[in-house]
């Protein structure tokens, strides 16, 4: 189950309407997703912090499911030190990605993708505290949230990371 | 059956004291033009009139019924009465009904009356005539009266005004209404089969949800009820405004030209967003590191070469009793080989780190691409772009107020005050009836979370299908359901053979209006109007073209739907060039039985001479108010006594000569 912080909705209202790009909690969930990830933050929340928003990933993210996947792979990976190797990717893909979820993700990797949208919306609303209309939003998102983002070394790599 | 308006009266109201009728030898007429100029409560008759007809007057508060008081005379009361003639020669009908409107300024409040039946009288109280039941209603009306943004609002994309015109029209609002009795019954029947515990549990949640549903639909009620006025204040405050901007022509073309350029704009802003988004859903495309990290991942699963075998093949192997090169197993051979099976990947995470290997290729080879088009860089051009033109609206209003006199620029505060009302109630509305949302999730919280009407609809159907299987009641609630289904598909598909055959309609009356080979037509009627041509969409027509689809598609609804009242516009033709007036004015008799415009001195050049019906047919008045500032146009009334009504405040004058010679050199917007 997608998991978004509690306040998100309330904080993100004001983006979803008719022509706006936002659509569905999911758009917000996955925006916050990315700077949580990218900023290396993740929160362990309890239930009551959080508000179900859907078992399946929408229909306009799922041509890049096995794209999310990778990037939780990858996360997972770089989490685990240097040097990696086969023994460890393989344990790493069984405990993240499952093929029966229609998201690819095992529940594990859900939670996982949770804690990092829950501390990706608190750095957001940290910076925005009200946001404003959805195109003055996604100009803030791209040119203010992002360059924050995916800049740690485990992101940065000159050479393969991976070994053995 | 025709309904048509034999004239009005008006007295102790802001607009003057006129006595207007539409009759000639006791016939109303066909065409029928009222020049008033700025100022004179052109916007005010036609509230009256929509009141009259609609008993919205019953929703006024004592501040709105006592803005209807006259300034000028400031008396305790005032009167409107409006009468129609209602002709079916099928039925022999010929009959007159009025409607009174008694203003008490004092108490704030307004009384209406009815003459229904001429051996009756006057009655006390709104009383439609059994004829009009299904038709006077606010949405009914507003088919026919032409005021405010009304003929942008039946094309616009994402407005619903065209098909809830021939839903109301037609009766099939009402579908929803026999939805809740069936619901009502079924529910009731539900509660008399509950035996246990459990049962009784799952029929209290349900019973919540159903509590919880009709606490949503007195909300949505309110909010629809609240509008009503709003919306109406609104079309009032917006004619009122437009009526002191007509005194600024030139400014006023101007700030239509600027609000037509900033719309553009954010037409184009709202496109660039939605491209700007569809590409930061794309993962690669947010960073060169994600880029280069997922390509390190995938050259690494090649070098390792993963995903590899499958594990489920040595399993498999293992099951035979040799292997592939001929050995016989033996049972430490066997266990050996299902012991190593388990470090090799299964089918299931095969086929995923297959599917990233391969979007890593697709999808950075993809951002490559999207990045080639710059969204962002377009992105921030075009809210640059809308950011200039909107301020440039706000600047040319901004100017334009302060060109107005203090009084004016009340009104124009009031009005965007009673516009941003609306806009919230109309957002507040759109919410509640929002579908959005998954509804495994949200029926399984508590049920004030979900505020959309229709999600908790859904959530009521699950969870009374839930509870039929308890109670051994799933035939009657499939025979619900299936009933409430055959009605909405009969409503559905009726209401789709109404668009096909209006749609026609319109398009034929369409042909005739518009000048031969215009490329336009209305392609389809959703829940607007969509004009396009050889199937190919087009967002809007011009200012003329959009007046004749308004109006092909409004006639053709009230034909078919078997009664035809008159089409009242206010400013009919201020939109359109001298050509289209031209042809818009010749083809108009032959589109309704009886049109009643009000319009400025400036609308008539192209238009009035167009008309060309015998003047048997027409009725051309001109009304303005009895002030000194208007002695001009009193020196030139007619001498004829039968063409001039002179009442304290105002003279009506039904001389073709004098409408067409009135030119208001200076408009008097004291009021």
């Amino acid at each position: 189950m997608f998991k978004i912080h509690r306040d998100a909705k309330r904080w993100s209202d004001k983006l979803l309407y008719s022509t706006s790009p936002f659509k569905t909690q999911f758009d917000i969930y996955y925006l916050s997703f990315i700077v949580g990830i990218g900023l290396g933050r993740s929160v362990q929340f309890e239930g009551a912090m959080t508000t179900d928003i859907t078992r399946d990933v929408p229909k306009n993210f799922l041509e890049y499911r096995h794209s999310l996947a990778g990037l939780l792979l990858v996360s997972g990976l770089n989490n685990a030190g240097l040097p990696l190797n086969k023994t460890l990717v393989k344990s790493r893909v069984q405990e993240l990605l499952d093929s029966h979820s229609q998201s690819f993700l095992s529940e594990k990797a859900t939670e996982l993708m949770n804690c990092f949208a829950f501390a990706g919306f608190e750095a957001m609303r940290e910076e925005m505290p009200r946001v404003p209309e959805a195109h003055d939003f996604l100009i803030w998102y791209h040119n203010v949230m992002l360059p924050k983002c995916f800049q740690d070394d485990i992101w940065n790599f000159q050479d393969d990371i991976i070994t053995g | 059956m025709l309904v048509s308006i034999s004239g009005w009266e008006s007295t102790g109201l802001r607009c003057p004291d006129t006595k207007v009728s539409f009759l000639k030898g006791g016939n109303p007429c066909g065409i029928n033009l009222v020049q008033m100029p700025n100022g004179t409560g052109k916007s005010t008759i036609i509230e009256l009139i929509s009141a009259a007809l609609t008993n919205s007057a019953s929703n006024w508060d004592t501040r709105k019924i006592r803005e209807f008081r006259s300034k000028l005379q400031e008396s305790d009361s005032g009167q409107f009465i409006l009468t129609l003639l209602l002709n079916d020669s099928d039925q022999e009908l010929n009959k007159k009904v009025v409607f009174q409107m008694d203003f008490d300024f004092v108490s704030g409040t307004v009384n209406l009356s009815t003459l229904n039946d001429s051996t009756v009288g006057l009655e006390i109280g709104w009383r439609v005539p059994r004829e009009l039941t299904a038709f006077l209603n606010s949405k009914c009306v507003e088919v026919f009266v032409f005021k405010g943004d009304k003929v942008q609002n039946l094309i616009e994309y994402g407005r619903d005004d065209a098909e809830s015109s021939i839903k109301h029209f037609f009766g099939l609002s009402h579908v929803d209404e026999i939805h809740e009795i069936v619901e009502k019954d079924f529910m009731s029947r539900q509660e008399g089969v509950r035996t246990d515990k459990g049962q009784a549990r799952q029929q209290g949640v349900l019973n919540k949800w159903v509590e919880w549903h009709k606490e949503l639909e007195r909300t949505k009620h309110d909010y629809e009820e609240k509008l009503i006025p709003l919306r109406s204040s609104y079309d009032d405050l917006r004619a009122r405004v437009s009526d002191i901007m007509d005194g600024m022509i030139q400014n006023k073309s101007q700030l239509a030209e600027y609000e037509a350029d900033r719309d553009k704009a954010k037409e184009q802003l709202s496109s660039g967003s939605q491209t700007a988004f569809a590409a930061i859903q794309n993962p690669f495309f947010i960073s060169q590191n994600i880029n280069s990290s997922m390509t390190s991942l995938k050259r690494n699963l090649d070098k390792m070469k993963l995903p590899g075998t499958s594990g489920e093949f040595f399993k498999e192997i293992a099951e035979d009793d040799a292997c592939i090169c001929g050995r016989t197993f033996d049972q430490q051979s066997r266990d050996y080989l299902l012991e190593n099976s388990q470090s090799y990947l299964s089918d299931n995470h095969i086929a995923i780190i297959n599917g990233i290997k391969s979007d890593i290729d697709n999808h950075s080879y993809l951002a490559v691409e999207q990045e080639k088009e710059k969204p962002f860089e377009k992105l921030t051009m075009l809210q640059g772009d809308y950011y200039l033109k909107d301020d440039r609206v706000t600047r040319q209003k901004t100017l334009m107020r302060d060109e107005s006199t203090p009084m004016q620029q009340l009104l124009i505060d009031e009005f965007q005050e009673v516009t941003l009302q609306k806009e919230n109630l109309e957002n507040r509305l759109k919410y509640i009836q929002n579908e959005d949302g998954d509804i495994r999730i949200m029926g399984r919280g508590s049920h004030r979370d979900c505020k959309k009407i229709p999600l908790v609809k859904k959530i009521i159907k699950a969870k009374q299908e839930e509870l039929a299987q308890i109670n051994d009641t799933v035939q009657e609630f499939n025979a619900k359901e299936k009933f409430k289904r055959i009605l909405l598909l009969a409503s559905e598909s009726t209401l789709e053979k109404l668009k096909v055959e209006l749609c026609a309609q319109s398009n034929s009356k369409l042909k005739t209006i518009l000048p031969e080979g215009t490329p336009l037509e209305i392609l389809e009627i959703k829940e607007h109007i969509q004009l396009g041509f050889n199937g190919k969409k087009q967002h809007l027509g011009s200012g003329g073209q959009n007046v004749s689809v308004a109006y092909s598609f409004a006639t053709s609804l009230l034909e078919r739907s078997g009664v035809q009242f008159p089409l009242i516009v206010d400013h009919p033709v201020t939109a359109l060039q001298e050509s289209a007036r031209r042809g818009l004015g010749q083809k108009l008799s032959s589109i309704c039985h009886q049109f009643i415009g009000f319009i400025i001195d400036t609308e008539k050049a192209g238009f009035v001479d167009s008309l060309n019906p015998v003047d048997e047919q027409a009725t051309y008045i001109t009304l303005f108010r009895n002030i000194p500032g208007n002695q001009h146009f009193i020196d030139l009334l007619p001498d004829d006594n039968q063409l001039v009504f002179k009442s304290e405040n105002a003279y009506v004058c039904t001389d073709k000569n004098f409408f067409k010679n009135f030119h208001d050199v200076e408009s008097d917007l004291s009021e």
